[in-house]
């Protein structure tokens, strides 16, 4: 089924979709989603503050994360964020877009060094 | 570490960091932990660079997108704050595009600035003088701050392309032979001059042509290297053609060739330039050696001329030399230019100082209505200073529409001032337009004016007090009092401004237009150029007796110059006999004007006393002179001054009558000395204007006249024939309309600001008190009481201010009277009239509002909280 909201937003750059697959499995503050890209690309990519909020801020006003209501003793100053719907769809939305593309790059003999 | 993290976070917008700053504080802080300082800092700075400009460009583009929103909702708010601006803007760049073409454009040359003039001087009075041919050589081949040195006269030629054709008139330049090289522009066709063509008199018979000359006189000839032109009847090879941009280096005036100094003694042999020490035609340029200093420059010049001196006593004795700017030159040249101009500026300034203060006014008014908007914000916790950025963000959008609006004006204006044709057979080149620098200063004055009208009032919106401001009303009483001040200042300003225009318009539509002091109607002009200075007296004499036969004519006679003529100012040096001159003076300059007989029933100008001069004050007779009757009062008070004598160039001249004071240069000078000598006791006629007084329309005289010179020399170039009247319309009236109309257009816009501001605040006035007139009228009051009541506080605004105005207005009224040369007359009832005037206007402005206030129903005025 086509996702207007959700398509209109592809393609995602790299940052935000990373920021939806971290939070895709659980709310987190920043430092928390900084470290999850690390650990998942092999420190291959780091978000580095400004790029990190930067992405948040705009999120934020996109709608595709919101902020996770605070937890009873949690530090103050650290927000935590949380994926709404429209993030989930668009994510989803990005991911068969690349998996397309990656189909694309195969059918032409471009796969991917597995070495 | 932990510092320099810190440093490089401020370079995020404000609201940014309060946002996220302690995140990515923390965020950095556990990774300094785990990682070498130096990776951690490289990675943060490429990281800032990347994203910080990127926050404060969306912050920005939010910021205007909020705020021409905010202009939108308020179309009546914007189109008045708009239209303020663009005429305070508009008169500005205007003016100031004036000021560009007048004075400050540079000079058509690469690094305009690095060419200074050396400028001679007489050392008693620092007056400038040129320099001598030989004075140059020696300049040029001695001096060491200098790389070169350049000499150039300008001057007017008869000019033909082809042997046969009827000369016209041209101004050109003679020039040394490294001039294009040492200026640095390089020819659009051809060669500059080569050192050897300018070293023996006539031998080398080449010339440049101007661009133009190229275009206009030879069709843009593809073949015009091999091509030939006459100067003054002497055939020149055109060796080069300039570049289309360059005019020569004389402010305003557009030469049409140049030619070798040496050549000046084939070409005007009686004024031949070279080996000749005892005239000065020469101006001196040249570009001074890298890091030498325009100081060490004077120092050495200094002693260069006192070696001149010591070496040729008899003709440079009290000679020195300066180093001049170009800049410096004009002002010096044209005092009055940089007088008007200077005037001109502070008064459009002060226009749109009323237009800055209108729109903060306005802007006050509308931060007063959004007190509730930004209180509702401040307490929702948005960031102070993203507000204040909204705001300024807001007057900046209404200074850059304003700004733009205003550059339309000042493109209108500029057509206006290019349309002045001062009547003079020089290729005058004003040339006023919006370029480049207009279009910056315009800029420039957008940011100023932006700053200026936003800043007080976004400050003020921001120290809400919040509890009152989210109740919707309002508990700043000192505020309208500060907004009665600057409508009030406002009003002060402009009344300052409309006395002045009032002012310029008494002087200039006074006896100024009406009476110059010589006869207009009737008179036919032409200015004649013999080349032959032996023939040039049996021509003269032939031609006035041909053209006083003719039956139309009631008088003809020849002057050096017409009345007001600008392009042939002569001043003399005298030193009357029996008057004390004052220490360090030897003598004193007066206006001069050659003349022959019938020159006083011609021009009508009246003889006081004595007599006129005749025919027979020719060289056999003693030399004579009517000098006009401020000159015999100022030298021989209480006297009689007809049978006076003054000393002029050695010798002893007799006054023989005193002519009434006309207007000599411009109808706007103050009183001026002047002489009139007899043209036939000069060594030699040169160049004359002839002026010829018919008994009916001069015009239809003047195919007669071209035909009489034709008759009696064919090579005789003719300027311009026309008559007076259109002389006085282009030189005067022209020009004194045009500055009554710009001077009452600032006067009017200014009064038209200060009502707008008057009624803006009355109406603000009026909405904060609907409650209490609501009270007052329900308790009784009549609506013609509640009318007086508003009326009244109108008036105690604008009454101060006019006083205010009036005040500094007889203030300045003195300086101007002086500074204008006489062109602005203090008449007693302009101090009447513009008060009177500003006093209906500013009522005008109140009764509108007072009406609205005095007919609002008290339920529904009570109702409005």
């Amino acid at each position: 089924m086509q996702d207007k909201d959700a398509d209109a937003l592809l393609p995602l750059p790299a940052p935000f979709f990373q920021i939806l697959v971290a939070l895709a499995s659980g709310d987190a503050h920043g430092y928390a989603i900084m470290q999850d890209v690390e650990e998942r690309t092999n420190g291959k990519l780091r978000l580095s503050p400004g790029t990190l909020y930067g992405s948040i801020k705009r999120m934020l006003e996109l709608g595709l994360i919101q902020e996770a209501p605070r937890k009873a003793g949690e530090d103050e100053r650290r927000r935590a964020y949380k994926i709404t719907a429209l993030g989930k769809r668009t994510a989803r939305a990005e991911a068969a877009r690349m998996a397309e593309t990656l189909r694309y790059a195969k059918a032409s003999g471009l796969t991917p060094n597995e070495a | 570490m932990k510092r320099s993290l810190q440093i490089l976070l401020r370079l995020y917008p404000a609201e940014f960091r309060a946002e996220y700053g302690p995140e990515m504080d923390e965020l950095l802080t556990a990774r300094a932990k785990r990682e070498p300082a130096a990776n951690l800092l490289k990675d943060l700075v490429i990281d800032v660079l990347r994203t910080a400009p990127k926050e404060h460009l969306t912050m920005w583009h939010k910021d205007i997108k909020h705020s021409l929103r905010a202009l939108k909702s308020a179309p009546a708010f914007t189109a008045v704050a708009v239209l303020s601006l663009a005429l305070g803007l508009g008169a500005n760049s205007a003016i100031y595009s004036l000021a560009y073409a007048l004075l400050l454009r540079p000079l058509p040359v690469p690094d305009p600035s690095g060419l200074l003039i050396l400028q001679g001087t007489r050392t008693a009075e620092q007056d400038p003088q040129d320099i001598s041919h030989p004075d140059f050589l020696e300049l040029r081949k001695t001096t060491q701050s200098f790389h070169s040195l350049i000499a150039t006269q300008e001057i007017m030629l008869g000019f033909a392309a082809r042997p046969g054709d009827t000369a016209q008139m041209k101004l050109g330049a003679f020039v040394s032979s490294n001039f294009f090289d040492e200026i640095n522009v390089s020819l659009e066709r051809g060669r500059p001059f080569r050192p050897d063509e300018d070293e023996a008199p006539g031998r080398n018979p080449v010339v440049v042509i101007s661009h133009e000359l190229w275009t206009d006189q030879f069709q843009s000839d593809p073949a015009i290297l091999s091509r030939k032109i006459r100067l003054n009847n002497v055939e020149l090879s055109i060796i080069g053609v300039a570049p289309a941009h360059f005019s020569g280096l004389r402010n305003m005036i557009r030469a049409s060739f140049f030619v070798p100094i040496y050549m000046s003694s084939a070409i005007t042999p009686t004024r031949a330039i070279p080996g000749r020490r005892d005239i000065f035609p020469l101006n001196v340029r040249g570009r001074l050696r890298p890091g030498v200093s325009i100081d060490q420059a004077n120092a050495e010049v200094a002693t260069l001329a006192r070696n001149l001196e010591a070496a040729h006593p008899e003709s440079n004795r009290g000679r020195g030399l300066r180093v001049r700017t170009e800049l410096q030159q004009r002002f010096d040249a044209s005092p009055p230019d940089a007088i008007l101009v200077g005037m001109l500026l502070v008064t459009t300034l002060l226009v749109l100082l009323i237009a800055c203060v209108n729109v903060a006014n306005l802007l006050l008014a509308r931060g007063q209505a959004r007190t509730r908007e930004i209180s509702v914000r401040l307490a929702l916790g948005a960031s102070r200073s993203r507000i204040l950025r909204e705001l300024l963000t807001e007057s900046l959008l209404l200074a850059v529409a304003g700004g733009a609006i205003g550059l339309l004006i000042a493109a209108a204006a500029t057509s206006a001032f290019n349309s002045i044709e001062p009547p003079s057979d020089f290729p005058i080149l004003l040339n006023v337009q919006i370029d480049r620098q207009v279009f910056l200063f315009n800029a420039l004055l957008c940011l100023v004016s932006a700053l200026l009208c936003g800043l007080v009032p976004a400050l003020r919106s921001l120290q809400p007090d919040l509890v009152s401001g989210l109740k919707g009303g309002d508990s700043q009483p000192r505020s309208l009092w500060g907004r009665g001040t600057l409508v009030a200042s406002q009003i002060a300003v402009s009344c300052v401004l409309l006395i002045i225009a009032a002012m310029m318009i008494a002087g200039m539509r006074g006896t100024l237009l009406k009476e110059p002091g010589f006869r207009i109607d009737n008179v036919l002009i032409t200015g004649l150029n013999p080349l032959n200075p032996d023939t040039a007296n049996p021509f003269y004499n032939r031609l006035l007796d041909r053209v006083r036969a003719t039956p139309v004519v009631l008088s003809a006679t020849l002057a050096t110059a017409v009345p007001t003529a600008n392009d042939a100012i002569r001043m003399a040096r005298v030193i009357p006999e029996g008057y004390t001159l004052p220490p360090n003076q030897q003598d004193i300059q007066v206006f001069e004007t050659d003349v022959t007989e019938d020159y006083f029933g011609t021009t009508a100008i009246p003889i006081l006393s004595g007599r006129a001069i005749t025919r027979q004050d020719d060289n056999a007779a003693p030399r004579v002179a009517v000098v006009n009757d401020l000159f015999a009062q100022r030298y021989y008070p209480g006297q009689e001054a007809v049978g006076k004598r003054f000393r002029m160039d050695g010798q002893m001249v007799q006054i023989v009558g005193i002519a009434r004071r006309a207007k000599y240069i411009f109808v706007g000078e103050g009183p001026m000395d002047a002489i009139y000598l007899s043209a036939r006791q000069a060594p030699r006629m040169g160049r004359m204007t002839l002026m010829v007084h018919t008994a009916s329309d001069a015009a239809n005289f003047a195919s007669p006249v071209r035909e009489i010179v034709r008759q009696i020399d064919a090579a005789v170039p003719l300027t311009t024939l026309r008559t007076m009247a259109d002389y006085h319309d282009r030189r005067t009236v022209g020009i004194v309309r045009l500055l009554v109309r710009t001077v009452t257009a600032l006067g009017a816009i200014g009064l038209l600001l200060a009502l707008i501001g008057l009624y803006g605040t009355m109406s603000y006035a009026v909405s904060r008190r609907t409650r209490e007139i609501g009270i007052r009228m329900a308790i009784g009051a009549a609506p013609a009481s509640i009318r007086q009541l508003l009326l009244k506080q109108g008036a105690w605004i604008a009454f101060p201010g006019i006083a205010v105005g009036l005040a500094i207005g007889i203030f300045a009224a003195s300086i101007f009277e002086q500074g204008f040369l006489g062109m602005a007359v203090a008449h007693p009832a302009v101090f009447v009239i513009v008060p009177l005037l500003l006093t209906i206007a500013a009522l005008a402005a109140c009764w509108l509002p007072a009406r609205r206030a005095a007919a609002t129903a008290p339920t529904q005025a009570l109702r409005c909280d």
